[in-house]
């Protein structure tokens, strides 16, 4: 022991939800910005060989998915100081959930990738 | 350790428990008496919606038939997917989540159980004005879902589709009553040792599914309520001619609309996940997976709403986003089902009557997940979109689903409830009954689909190949019809005829098993020490421990109703929750607001505010009744445990209570900000004509305002935990005041500098945020004053803060989001005008 071991708080339960919190951001950034886009024509707008909208987006896409990737490596340090009764299963299920968010944040949003404009 | 008889102890209990008879019963609070009343209640409503698809069949039975007129069927067929969705599939989730959770937590009532009642009240007194506009011929008429502008005043000039919108609204009061209800029970009233992990699945489930109906149901009630002004005061929200958008309704209803789906399906697959190991004599497999199978799957449901909208005309890189996550959620359900097999296959199944339901849930379940995934396919999507494939597939998915793991949960709890096994040879002829009607009926009828039969027509021509699967389907729900009916005489009989038993006539592992049956009105006579996920596999004679009182809080020696609330997570005990008696408040309370809602329905507009104030008054007598005038004695719980009382406890319900009110008031906000931004960027003839028109520094005397009253009632609340009274008392008022100079700012606003709500969709979604505004600082007023009088009269202490902290977060989350509201109106106007 390191002696920095603890329960499972109350306040962890944020790592249950966390990963996915940043999914739902993720997922409504992009769909709001898209229409805000379409709205502001920045489709007909390039910069550097892609529309603005296309840079916009996936500059989003990208934040996302960084911020995603960023939570896991917080989540391992503090997940690994539970200790007690509850600490194995909640570190799976928040190491889990983590990952398939993030996993979940690169599929739903991967279309910005491929697809253009607001037709 | 109590030496009491068993007998003895029941008697003590039953004396302070038991539910009242006769007119009584309207007072009746009891978990058990309210979730048997929820279910039965649905139940009946199941049975009207099923009278009204075998109309439908029989109507779609041939071509050109002359059963039914277009009115009559328009009627018809949006009745039974509203009574079937509303009336049924959500209050039988609530009932028997009410009726089930104490038991499965170890527990020996709910959290709030007035709130539970107001619940019941508002869902029966909504469901019967639904109900009552069908006998008089004016039932809504508009689908379901109530698409504008079909549903407008222009197309819809009667009273119906303000049937539905009343009346909807009301039922979900009830639904977002008991999603509170559900949360704060599962996370806090749980018996001693039950930590997060050690709970059984089901509560899980339905943990997930109440934070899901938090933020899935304020979408639609506030789409309901915007529709609503749009009829009743001409204030064009979905009016294209007036700079509103008809797509905004069904972005604001498929915000609902989907997450529904699996509010319905969870808590049935929570069913199944109890049901399984019980009936494979093994334990499940998975438990770490399925927790995060059901938030993963929770999440992912908010994201897919617009795959209801995929023929309206949205851009192609919008529909890839929803069509990708529509195929993503069918990974968490996935891991679900490999749990349920793996489970299977590790133990040894016993086909008991609950299992053939399980059985029928995973063929049909599995077959409309398959035809789901078709559909998450745009270009599919187009071909069968408004086809009777959808209606096949939306079936096979409810029914298998909901309805066959509700069946197998049915007859798994209802010994339960009665004390009695079912007559086993009935029940099987009604499954299998049930099971070939159902394909019968649905199976063929992605066929119809596929040859190009829409939805929603009341007759058709013949010799377009629609005729023979029609018929076969009309056939086949009958005999599914059938079924229930026989499901119905083999719960009479039952009831009648069927064996009695003792205990844990299933083998089952949790503390549902733990009591006799009939479950007594307090369920547990003592409370007990929790170690493991099945302490019936633990200790088999726990059942006769409890009764023996050789739990917590044994008998009721104090003649209160108690049970122990504990630490989130661990489990560890933290407080008595002392609950209430029988009380007419809940409803009293939904009687005042039924008042509002009929009047209002009568167009009656000013005179229905009387039924708001019925309704305020006796929530005030509700709050008032809580809490004491004196600092509480801790309580001895029993094995040496003393605890303190909850209103003496800085952990109670209460205040969680008021937070996931709040978190549904903020999915309520941050739907009326979507449709604002929505109407912004989608809505013809923007930016409108005529902005609103407000200088600087009134703009930054209603932003002090409401800074300040949230900044004293803060103050206030640190003053009583420093026992400073004058100083407590002091910021309360001037919150008060804040908040009341505020409202009269508000108020100038709406009437002097606010664009006309009638000319411009502008002018109508400004006016509604305005109104949210106006309408918290309204309640911030009540709020404090509430406080201020608790103060005076002696309830509050800094050991009795609850009142103190529910002003502080009220006033603070007025604060944030009238202040984000008036940004937003401000703003706007300049960055996209």
């Amino acid at each position: 022991m390191s002696g920095r071991e603890r329960p499972v708080r109350a306040h962890d339960l944020f790592w249950l939800v966390a990963g996915f919190s940043v999914w739902a951001g993720g997922f409504s950034a992009l769909y709001g910005l898209h229409a805000i886009g379409c709205r502001a024509g920045w489709d007909e707008m390039d910069f550097v060989s892609l529309s603005v909208n296309r840079w916009a987006l996936t500059g989003v896409y990208l934040a996302h998915i960084t911020a995603g990737a960023a939570l896991y490596l917080p989540l391992r340090a503090i997940a690994g100081r539970w200790q007690g009764e509850s600490a194995r299963t909640m570190r799976q299920v928040a190491v889990a959930l983590t990952l398939a968010a993030l996993a979940s944040t690169i599929w739903s949003g991967a279309p910005v990738l491929v697809l253009e404009g607001c037709i | 350790m109590s030496r009491i008889p068993p007998i003895t102890l029941h008697r003590a209990l039953h004396a302070v428990w038991k539910a009242p008879r006769g007119p009584g019963a309207l007072s009746a609070v009891n978990h058990s008496v309210v979730g048997r009343r929820f279910i039965i209640t649905a139940f009946v409503f199941f049975a009207i919606g099923g009278l009204l698809a075998m109309l439908i069949r029989a109507q779609l039975a041939r071509p050109e038939n002359p059963f039914l007129g277009a009115d009559a069927y328009n009627q018809i067929f949006t009745m039974h997917g509203t009574v079937m969705m509303f009336l049924f599939a959500i209050p039988l989730i609530e009932g028997v989540a009410l009726y089930l959770l104490p038991k499965i937590l170890g527990a020996r009532d709910l959290a709030f159980p007035r709130l539970s009642a107001f619940g019941y009240w508002c869902y029966l007194f909504g469901g019967t004005i639904i109900l009552a506009s069908m006998l008089m011929g004016v039932a809504p008429d508009s689908g379901w879902f109530m698409y504008t502008p079909l549903s407008s005043s222009t197309y819809t000039p009667g009273v119906n589709a303000d049937v539905w919108l009343l009346g909807v609204t009301f039922v979900e009061i009830s639904a977002i009553c008991a999603a509170v209800e559900i949360v704060v029970t599962i996370l806090k009233v749980r018996t001693a040792g039950m930590s997060l992990t050690r709970m059984p699945l089901m509560a899980w489930y339905l943990l997930v599914t109440a934070g899901m109906m938090l933020l899935a149901f304020p979408p639609l009630i506030l789409g309901s309520v915007l529709l609503e002004l749009e009829r009743a005061f001409d204030w064009p929200f979905f009016d294209p001619e007036r700079g509103g958008a008809s797509l905004l309704w069904q972005h604001l209803f498929w915000l609902f609309g989907h997450p529904e789906v699996y509010i319905i399906f969870l808590p049935a697959a929570g069913a199944v996940t109890t049901l399984i190991p019980v009936f494979a004599r093994t334990k499940i497999v998975g438990y770490g997976w399925i927790v995060a199978a059901i938030i993963s799957l929770a999440f992912l449901s908010f994201g897919l709403w617009v795959h209801h909208m995929f023929t309206v005309g949205i851009p192609h890189l919008a529909l890839a986003f929803f069509s990708a996550a529509s195929m993503l959620v069918a990974v968490p359900t996935a891991i679900q089902v490999f749990a349920w097999t793996a489970t299977l296959m590790r133990g040894r199944p016993q086909m008991s009557l609950p299992m053939l339901y399980l059985m029928g849930f995973f063929s049909v379940f599995i077959l409309g997940g398959l035809t789901g995934v078709m559909l998450a396919l745009v270009p599919f999507n187009w071909q069968a979109h408004d086809t009777h494939f959808v209606v096949a597939h939306l079936h096979y998915v409810l029914i298998g689903g909901f309805v066959f793991p509700m069946l197998a949960a049915t007859s798994y709890w209802l010994p339960l409830m009665t004390g009695r096994m079912p007559v086993f040879s009935v029940s099987r002829s009604a499954f299998w009954l049930i099971f070939l009607g159902f394909h019968g009926t649905f199976l063929i009828m992605h066929f119809t689909g596929l040859l190009g039969m829409p939805r929603r027509v009341f007759t058709y021509e013949g010799g377009l190949g629609w005729d023979a699967p029609n018929l076969i389907s009309s056939i086949g729900s009958f005999v599914m019809a059938a079924g229930f009916a026989l499901f119905v005489v083999d719960i009479v009989l039952q009831l009648r005829f069927g064996r009695r038993f003792r205990r844990n006539p299933w083998g089952g592992t949790g503390l549902d098993w733990a009591m006799p049956a009939p479950a007594p009105s307090y369920n547990f006579a003592s409370l007990p020490l929790v170690t493991s996920r099945d302490p019936l596999e633990d200790n088999p004679r726990l059942g006769a421990d409890i009764a023996a009182g050789k739990g917590y809080l044994a008998g009721a020696p104090r003649a209160e109703m108690e049970t122990l609330c504990v630490d989130m997570v661990s489990g560890e005990p933290d407080h008595v929750l002392l609950l209430p008696k029988n009380d007419y408040t809940p409803f009293l309370m939904a009687g005042g607001l039924a008042v509002f809602f009929v009047l209002f329905l009568f167009s009656a507009y000013a005179f229905s505010l009387v039924g708001v104030v019925i309704a305020a008054v006796f929530g005030w007598r509700w709050l008032w009744s809580l809490g004491a005038r004196t600092d509480p004695e801790p309580l001895d719980a029993g094995h040496g445990l003393v605890l303190p009382v909850h209103y003496a406890a800085r952990s109670a319900p209460t205040i969680l209570g008021l937070k996931y009110f709040l978190a549904a008031n903020a999915a309520f906000f941050g739907s009326l900000i979507f449709g604002y931004l929505f109407l912004w960027t989608t809505a013809p003839d923007w930016p409108p004509p005529d902005i609103l028109d407000i200088d600087l520094l009134r703009l930054a005397t209603l932003a002090a305002g409401l800074a300040g009253a949230g900044v004293l009632a803060r103050l206030a609340r640190r003053a009583n935990d420093k026992g400073d009274a004058r100083w407590r008392m002091l910021a309360l008022a001037g919150s008060a005041l804040a908040s009341l100079l505020t409202l009269a700012g508000l108020g100038a606003l709406a009437l002097l500098n606010a664009p006309s709500p009638v000319s411009h969709a502008y002018g109508a979604i400004t006016m509604a945020v305005i109104g949210y505004a106006g309408l918290h600082v309204l309640l911030g007023v009540l709020f404090t004053a509430y406080a201020l009088a608790r103060h005076l009269f002696g309830y509050v202490s800094a050991v009795r803060s609850a009142d103190m902290r529910g002003a502080e977060i009220w006033q603070a989350y007025t604060a944030i989001t009238a202040l984000a509201g008036l940004a937003l109106i401000v703003l706007m106007p300049g960055a996209f005008g």
